[in-house]
Order: structure tokens, then sequence, then C-alpha cells
């Protein structure tokens, strides 16, 4: 004996959530796994009127459901992989130029915040005179693919 | 038959007690609208804060209109705690700046789900669940992410588009969902108090349905069963009644025990089967009167005995007025097929039972027909003792549903993936000529 409605609203609740990640992130990938939460929620809900009536059927659904979800993540990894080595970044933003005709482009007005400068650790020390100061690099902004 | 006509004022009724719904879902835009990511003007504090009022209200909220979600206290308690790591899990995912954290988060969100399809009694769904989400899906992303790391502020990362409309239309969606379903759980009720007879004949189509009896009073054998403390009406799929128990722990006690006896029938077989026919005879009337108790027996079979079993005595609505056929309390697909496997029950365990007898007093007994009886027999019960409730071991009737009656829709699974498969590998293929 289960309260159906408490998984339902759990169900909405990821579902919810999903959405609005889905609606507002720009990253790809996050995007991408705010629609697999959506999933989850459904999945949920399928499960919880599976056990109330008591029938596998809504089990059966979910694996599928989990083997579909599988196949996306797959075609989703080589649209990503593809994608990020033209644009060199995952954001979605950039490929605005497919949007629907009549709709205005969106335009970043915002700066983003000024990098934090790493502190150089190094910067002031003095070392004895028989060590010699190793040279510190800085990391490199983007690795290649 | 019952009428399921929303009176107009329900809307309004549903509008009048939807107030904290409506509450949790602005206190949750607001919330989520000031935590997602932006260049200026995120408030951290601000929205955590608004973000959990939402999800109390809305847990009050849950807990005032449907009770508890599991009877039992630990349950209810991994319920909370699942729902907590899912929830949680399922917001940080959405308002992390670090896309890599937000992986490490949707596979927490990920655990807590799988902790409810625990719960609801699918372990086979919450391993599939962890190796594919978990385990595949999550690694292979973290891969990418990794590669494709950007340092500092990016505008992929820190900046949302439209975050107040977006939450809006998430949130809002959520609110719309609860209320559907709160207006949903309360419609028959009204339905039923407007009309006497929730639910319909089951015997016959046409007749004039029995009046219902008092609701205290018709439905109190299926209360002492359940646990008390909740009252709901009585179609409610979440009330006590609506979902009543298909069969109590003493039903299920007894259809074990005639479980035990008949797989435990082969030693009772073994040897001369002309010597000790009466105590042998003696263990099979035991196990059909243990049915008898439960299934009750049938009217023209069995002389002078025609007991209905504790089942029919609960789940059976009697009729006094001549004229009337009985009912059955709960009237779905579900509880019409347990009654058809109960039925065929009483007649089958006095066919098998004649038939064991038959065969131990004849002149030769064959042991090879009174094993088959006996194996007909054991799965006649079987099928009934696993009614009602999924049990928690459910992986492999799964797997023969899958691969029996939703063979076609498996194959399909199969090449969809092999396709992706191939797909990816295409997608993600350099061009040739282009450098490493």
């Amino acid at each position: 004996m289960i309260g159906l409605w408490h998984f339902l609203a759990v169900g909405a609740v990821l579902f919810g959530l999903g959405l609005t990640g889905l609606l507002t992130r720009r990253n790809l990938i996050t995007m991408f796994l705010c629609a697999e939460l959506m999933v989850q929620g459904v999945a949920l809900n399928f499960a919880a009127f599976g056990r109330l009536h008591g029938q596998l059927e809504g089990q059966l659904f979910v694996i599928f459901l989990v083997a579909v979800a599988a196949a996306e993540a797959a075609i989703a990894l080589g649209l990503f992989l593809t994608v990020y080595r033209q644009a060199r970044s995952l954001d979605v933003s950039l490929w605005q130029q497919v949007r629907e005709d009549g709709v205005e482009a969106t335009v970043d007005t915002e700066p983003l915040p000024a990098e934090r400068s790493r502190p150089d650790l190094l910067e002031g020390v003095q070392l004895p005179p028989a060590g010699r100061r190793p040279r510190f690099q800085p990391e490199e902004g983007v690795i290649r693919v | 038959m019952h009428e399921v006509v929303m009176e107009p004022s329900s809307v309004t009724v549903g509008l009048r007690t939807a107030g904290p719904l409506i509450l949790a879902t602005v206190l949750a835009v607001i919330g989520s609208s000031w935590l997602l990511p932006r260049p200026r003007g995120r408030f951290v504090a601000g929205g955590v804060a608004a973000l959990i009022a939402a999800a109390g209200v809305l847990g009050v909220w849950l807990h005032h209109r449907w009770g508890r979600p599991l009877q039992d206290g630990v349950g209810t308690l991994l319920f909370i705690m699942f729902t907590a790591a899912a929830v949680l899990g399922g917001a940080t995912l959405v308002v992390q700046r670090n896309p890599a954290r937000g992986a490490i988060a949707f596979a927490f969100a990920i655990l807590g789900v799988c902790g409810l399809f625990l719960l609801l009694a699918a372990p086979f769904l919450m391993a599939a669940t962890i190796i594919v989400y978990a385990g595949a899906i999550i690694v292979t992303f973290l891969f990418v992410l990794m590669l494709s790391r950007t340092a500092g502020p990016s505008d992929e990362n820190d900046r949302s588009r439209e975050p107040l409309l977006g939450s809006l239309a998430g949130f809002a969606f959520v609110g719309l969902v609860l209320w559907i379903e709160h207006l949903s759980a309360a419609a028959p009720d009204r339905a039923g108090s407007s009309s006497p007879t929730p639910l319909a004949d089951m015997t016959t189509t046409g007749s004039t349905p029995a009046p219902a009896p008092s609701r205290a009073g018709g439905l109190a054998p299926a209360t002492t069963n359940g646990p008390v403390g909740i009252t709901h009406s009585p179609n409610d799929l979440t009330s006590e009644k609506g979902l009543m128990v298909v069969l109590t722990r003493q039903e299920r006690q007894k259809l074990r025990e005639a479980l035990r006896r008949l797989e435990a029938a082969t030693e009772i077989l073994q040897g001369d089967l002309r010597l000790e026919r009466e105590k042998r005879i003696e263990y099979f009337e035991t196990i059909k009167d243990l049915l008898v108790q439960v299934v009750g027996a049938a009217r023209e079979d069995e002389l002078g005995d025609s007991s209905e079993g504790s089942l029919a005595e609960r789940l059976v609505r009697r009729v006094h007025a001549p004229g009337q056929s009985p009912a059955l309390y709960r009237n779905d697909r579900q509880m019409r097929q347990f009654w058809e496997q109960v039925q065929q029950l009483r007649v089958v365990n006095w066919r098998h039972f004649k038939q064991v007898e038959d065969q131990l007093l004849a002149e030769s007994p064959s042991s090879e027909a009174l094993k088959q009886t006996v194996v007909a027999w054991r799965n006649e019960v079987m099928l009934l003792a696993g009614a009602g409730e999924l049990p928690a071991r459910t992986v492999s009737s799964l797997g023969y549903l899958m691969y029996s009656e939703y063979l076609l829709a498996v194959e399909l699974a199969g090449v969809l993936l092999l396709l992706a498969t191939v797909g990816a590998v295409v997608v993600a293929q350099r061009p040739k000529g282009e450098a490493a």
C-alpha cells in the first residue's frame, strides 16, 4: 500500500527542475543532463503507476526508456564533440543562427566578470642564492581535442 | 452507475485549497531566478533560502493533502531521504555554474531516484538505472567536460537565458501538475458523495446497483486489515479502501503454507504408493482445507460444504434484497482479474484434490500422474499467492515478460542501440585530411 500521489509529486518536481534547466542553461551538456532529469521524473511516474496496479508493464516501459536514454546519450556525445571542434565552445547560443525566422538574436549585454587573476605565489619570495627560481607557467586556456 | 461529473464549484474549491501550492511555486521561481548563473546580481543566500522554503511549503502541503507516503515509519523516512537526494541533486544541477559539479549532482539525483525505484518494488530498474546513468552517461560526459574545460568565466557557464521566465515556465508547470493531481484525487470524492454507489455492479450489467452500505460499517472488514489513521474518500486511489489490500497477511500465510506443502509433496509421494494411503490422503486434505479457508469451496462439487472463504467475505459486498447480485467493493481491472483467479482456484482446488485421492485409492497408483496433478495445483496456488502486490523479487517475472509478450519491443530497442552506436561513431568521426 503506497501513496501514489507522493511519488507522482516527486516526479513532477524533478520534471519541472529539468525543464527549468533545459530552458535557462546554455551549456549543451548541462542542458542534456537536465533533459535526462525530466526523463527520470517520467520514469518515476511509470514505476509508481505500475506499483499501484500491481502490474509489471510500468517497469517494462522504464527499461525501454533507459535504453532510449542510452542511445540518446551516445548520439548527443558525438554531436557535442563535433560542435565543440567547430566552435571551441559548448555554448548553445553560438548556434542561434538556426533560430526561427523573425526572432531577434539574443545579444549578451552584460560583460562577464573579469577573470580572477591567479596570484603568483612565488612573487616577492626571496630565494636563497643557491637555489634557482622555478619558472611559473600559467595553464593553457584550452586543451586541444 | 456513478457519474464523474465535475461540478462547477470544484474548480473554485480547488483554487481555495491551492494557496500553499501557489506560494511554493512563487518561492521556487524567485529562488531559482536568484540562483541561476549570471554575470552580476546573483543572490545565492536568498535563492537557497527561497528554494528551501518552497520545498518546505510543498512538503507540508503534500503531507496535509495525502498523508504519509508509506505506512511504516522506516519506509517514510527512506522516502524522504531519497526524495531529498533526488530534488537536491536536481536543483544543484540546474543552478551550478561548473558543469562538472553539475554532472556529479546529477549522479546524486539519479541515486535518489533509484532509491525511490526500490521503494516501488523495482530492484532491476534501480540496478539498470545506476549502471546506465550514474555509470555510463556520467562518466562519458565528465570525459567530454574535461576535454572542453575553459579557464575562468565563460558564456556558456556564467550566463542563463531568461532566468526569471525560464524558472517561471518550469515551476508553474510543476504547480499546475500538482494542482491537477489534487483536483483529480478530489473529484471522485464528490462524485461518490453525489451518487450513493461509487462502484458499478460487477457481475451483471443493467441491473440496478445495490445501495451502498454506510461507508464506515460496510467497509469495516477491510479497515481492520490495514493500518489505521487515514481517512479518505472510498474511491481515492491512495485511500485504504481504494487500495484495499487484496490479500491480508493471514491469507497470504495460508497460501504460502499450502504452497510449501505442495512443493514438499514429492517426499510424500515417494516409496510404494499402495501403502499408507490414509496418511498421504490426509496430507493433501490439509492442503485443500487450507485453500478452502481462503478461497472457499465450490458449492456444486463439495457436498455439504459451501463455505465462502475469507476472501469472498472480505471483498464481496453482500446484498440482502432479493434480485440483486453481489458486487465487489473494488471495481477495477486488477480486482476483477484477481476475483476470476479466486473463483478458478475454488473449482480447481476440489478437482485436483479429487484426482489425487482417486489416484491414491486406485489399484496401482501412477506416481507420474500424481506429480502432474500436484504441479498443476501448485501453479494455481502460486498465481494467487503473488496477486495484488508486486513482490520485491520481480526480476524474473520482468525478464519473462520482456522475452515473451514484448519481444518485438525488446528487439526494436536493441536495433535502436545498435543504430545509436553506429551513429555516434559516424557523427564524431573526423573528416578526412583534418589534422589531429
